[in-house]
């Protein structure tokens, strides 16, 4: 990189690069620096780029499942969920009552886990080094619940055509509910240790404020565009395989800064756990797979579906030419319109706040790259 | 909500259809930044921008969403045949990176982009272009259009 | 006058070698504290629970190359580390540990602490600058002006408990505080100042932006490998010790404490007993708080810390003229 630098101002350019303790994933943003503050930043993406959409069109529709959990590897079930979805759709099938609502156990326990490793590394970029560790604690029990289901810790193979590849048996029923008690009893933990820390506070009240029109025009959804104060998630907004049928609460920030998107996380995973709760309770039984086609071929045309990831709107789009391999297959990320808004917010903002406020969109990079 | 959308995209020239809550416009080039301007009078906000190689050239499909409701809008316009299209993101903010993107894996050119430079592939694969296909493999866009839609929502002009 | 100097000489030693028996003592307490306040074990693997850690990884600094980078100032970064131990090393001299343990009893012992502790910043500067590095370049500009900010306050209160005392010398001011700590004897609010102040002197959590892990990858210390690296390691833990020991003598009484037998000896071990529980009070700090960002550190030192010490002083000037 140059190391341009006036040296009779203070500008320097500062290379904040793909491998850096702070930045999620592989991301290298380019910054002009007047001192300690930032001028200006480009993001220089595709260090994680794997062509899924091309790899989508080279192989049959039903094998792309397992790509799904690995585009965002934090928070994989949706991404299987919004594919699931988009096929079952397509291809009009009915998806079994017991296979929903495993669906959305599943997708609600990988939502938890990934808000927790967020908290746990957004603290991190802030200085703590404590609450991480709180939460991997917490982020290896559901951890462990979602091996026992899907068989893997991270990149889950657990959503299918036509429902979910396994039940659940019924000692992962009790883990589950202990896991509820649990994570239940630990969020006053993190109430007194990062909530009400005033140091945590001072660096996060007032910071990286976007406004929800701002928000809206670049496109960043989820905990972002809540926390500026617009209820909009997709499972209450337009419900998707199941999510109508249960109770639950959106929670929004006020201000927009980077303690509200933390609060709205981590109100979120109060409100997931009661949907697991809720789920378990009415659990019917059944088949957890419909019959399906050996080999899926979607009728000519396109489809889309949409689901609320943890980190915004994950809309799948694809195009079908009849055969059995996708024409076009779009994922859309939710960090890619999340980050679109970082460059215009950080005109100005000390290093610390540009740090803070990277930290607070919860991206995964290779979510963006795909 | 959706109604007056679908007023609005039918009266500024689109060929418009709506199931339920998601909406499906063909457009032509020419109109393509009235109607731009009519969702995002709307409020709606950018999902995505992409492309589909086909025999007739390249379809440009942009989907916008409702924050409080469930109308989701797809648009689909032709490119022009040289590849280039107008860039939406004067209108909408999101969309540049989108366009980027297209732009890398399709060459398409936008018009009044700010900044087209790569952004998921490298410099020197700058013209890779890695989703066109091959002309063996492209199909007409009656090809990709559902059988009892016929209307002509994926033509080329 | 040979044995003056004998004993001078035998002293400076033992107590350089304290210092770095401290340092790895130090070091293994702050990683089985780290470990237990995040729920994990910390090192267990080397020798019994893992005590034998930091002589092993002593061993290991010391055979790593000292890798000078081609566009650093060879002369001034080899010597930054070496800078940086001596003004925390010397404050130890006049320190006293016991009333007969002390190197050489000053008569202004304060001001000569406070002085030499000034050279400190130095050091980080120095060893930012000759890296030639911009994050290290920023973490030496942060660390200056927040060791100049934060020295202030340190100077105040100290000055309000020789005014308390009557006297400069350190040892004076532990023996006047026979009958109460000062502690307790209105300088509560000072104690308070003197450690907040003290863990940013340090540049320790929450003010350890100088070597701010996720924003500047190691700031000031970031090319320093192998000895260099050891050394500010070993002069950040002493300045810690200093800084506790300082606080130990101004407000928690020194070696004062219940009798022992041998007690111009053994009443050093309240000493270090008060100055150990004041260090792992900064390693629990360390590990609970997040970083504060740099204008609120500033913005905190002069418009809160000095204003109040200034109050301090002028109460405890107003108290002990009557």
């Amino acid at each position: 990189m140059n190391g341009s630098q006036d040296t009779r101002t203070f500008r320097m350019h500062l290379n904040l690069g793909p491998q850096h303790p702070s930045t999620h994933g592989v991301l290298q943003l380019e910054l002009e620096m007047y001192g300690e503050y930032v001028l200006g930043i480009d993001p220089v993406l595709g260090y994680g780029h794997r062509m899924h959409e091309k790899m989508a069109e080279q192989r049959p529709w039903q094998a792309f499942f397992a790509n799904t959990p690995r585009i965002d590897y934090a928070c994989g079930l949706p991404h299987g969920h919004c594919y699931a979805l988009m096929l079952e759709q397509a291809l009009q099938i009915e998806v079994p009552p017991r296979a929903l609502a495993l669906r959305i156990i599943a997708s609600e326990l990988n939502r938890i886990a990934s808000h927790l490793l967020w908290v746990g590394a957004f603290l991190l970029d802030l200085g703590a080094f404590t609450p991480i560790l709180y939460c991997f604690d917490d982020r290896e029990q559901a951890v462990d619940i979602l091996e026992h289901m899907t068989g893997s810790r991270l990149t889950h193979p657990y959503m299918c055509l036509g429902g979910v590849t396994g039940d659940i048996d019924e000692e992962t029923v009790v883990n589950i509910r202990a896991f509820i008690r649990r994570m239940r009893s630990r969020f006053q933990i993190y109430e007194r240790l990062v909530t009400n820390n005033v140091i945590f506070i001072m660096r996060t009240r007032g910071v990286g404020v976007i406004a929800a029109d701002m928000a809206r025009a670049y496109g960043a959804t989820g905990p972002v565009l809540r926390g500026s104060g617009l209820s909009c998630d997709i499972r209450t907004v337009a419900p998707y395989g199941g999510y109508d049928g249960y109770a639950f609460e959106v929670p929004t920030g006020e201000r927009g800064d980077c303690l509200d998107r933390y609060r709205v996380r981590m109100e979120e995973m109060r409100q997931s756990l009661n949907i697991i709760g809720q789920a378990l309770e009415r659990l019917p039984g059944g088949p957890v797979r419909a019959e399906v086609p050996r080999k899926a071929a979607p009728p000519p045309g396109q489809y889309s579906c949409s689901v609320e990831g943890a980190r915004g709107d994950v809309t799948y789009w694809a195009v079908s030419d009849g055969s059995d391999t996708p024409y076009r297959l779009k994922i859309r990320s939710p960090c890619m319109g999340n980050l679109s808004l970082l460059p215009k917010l950080c005109r100005g903002m000390a290093l610390a706040d540009l740090i803070a406020t990277l930290g607070s969109l919860d991206l995964v990079i290779p979510e963006i790259d795909r | 909500m959706p109604d007056t959308t679908l007023m609005a995209l039918k009266a500024a020239g689109a060929r418009v259809r709506a199931e339920g809550s998601l909406i499906e416009a063909g457009v032509d080039t020419a109109i393509l930044k009235r109607c731009a301007l009519v969702l995002r009078d709307a409020g709606m906000y950018p999902v995505f921008m992409t492309a589909v190689h086909t025999e007739a050239g390249f379809m440009l499909c942009y989907q916008f969403a409702l924050w409080d409701s469930p109308c989701r809008v797809l648009v689909s316009t032709p490119a022009k045949n040289d590849g280039r299209a107008v860039s939406l993101t004067p209108l909408f903010p999101g969309l540049q990176w989108h366009e980027r993107e297209a732009r890398d894996m399709f060459g398409i050119i936008f018009e009044n982009h700010p900044d087209l430079r790569p952004l998921l592939l490298c410099d020197e694969d700058r013209d890779l272009q890695p989703l066109r296909k091959d002309p063996a493999r492209l199909k007409t866009p009656e090809q990709l259009t559902r059988a009892e839609h016929t209307d002509p929502d994926e033509q080329a002009p | 006058m040979e044995i003056e100097a004998l004993r001078l000489l035998v002293s400076v030693t033992l107590v350089t070698a304290f210092v770095f028996a401290n340092a790895t003592v130090m070091g293994y307490l702050e990683r089985k504290l780290a470990g237990h306040f995040q729920r994990r074990l910390g090192p267990m693997e080397v020798g019994w629970h893992g005590i034998l850690q930091m002589p092993v990884d002593g061993i290991k600094l010391l055979a790593k190359r000292m890798v000078v980078p081609v566009q650093a100032e060879g002369l001034l970064f080899r010597l930054a580390p070496v800078i940086s131990l001596s003004p925390v090393l010397l404050p130890l001299i006049v320190i006293p540990f016991s009333p007969v343990l002390q190197v050489v009893d000053m008569q202004v012992g304060l001001i000569f602490v406070l002085a030499i502790e000034a050279f400190g910043t130095i050091a980080v500067f120095l060893a930012g600058w000759s890296t030639n590095n911009k994050y290290a370049m920023i973490g030496a500009m942060r660390s200056v002006a927040q060791n100049i900010a934060y020295e202030i306050p340190i100077l105040l209160v100290a000055l309000a408990v020789a005014l308390m005392a009557g006297s400069f010398s350190l040892q004076e001011i532990v023996r006047s505080q026979a009958k109460l700590w000062y502690v307790v004897n209105f300088q509560l609010f000072g104690f308070l100042i003197y450690l907040v102040a003290g863990l940013s002197e340090c540049n320790r959590a929450p003010f350890d932006l100088p070597e701010a892990e996720s924003e500047l990858t190691a700031g000031y210390l970031t090319e320093y490998s192998g000895i260099g690296f050891s050394l500010f390691m070993i002069a950040e833990y002493t300045h810690m010790f200093t800084i506790c020991c300082l606080a130990t003598v101004l407000f928690l009484g020194g070696w004062q404490g219940p009798e022992l037998p041998w007690q111009a000896y053994s009443s050093a071990i309240w000493f270090f007993m008060k100055a150990y529980a004041l260090m792992f009070v900064m390693i629990w700090v360390r590990w609970t708080f997040p970083r504060v960002r740099y204008d609120q550190l500033m913005k905190f030192a002069w418009k809160y810390l000095i204003p109040f010490a200034l109050v301090n002083l002028l109460v405890t000037a107003l108290v002990v003229y009557l």
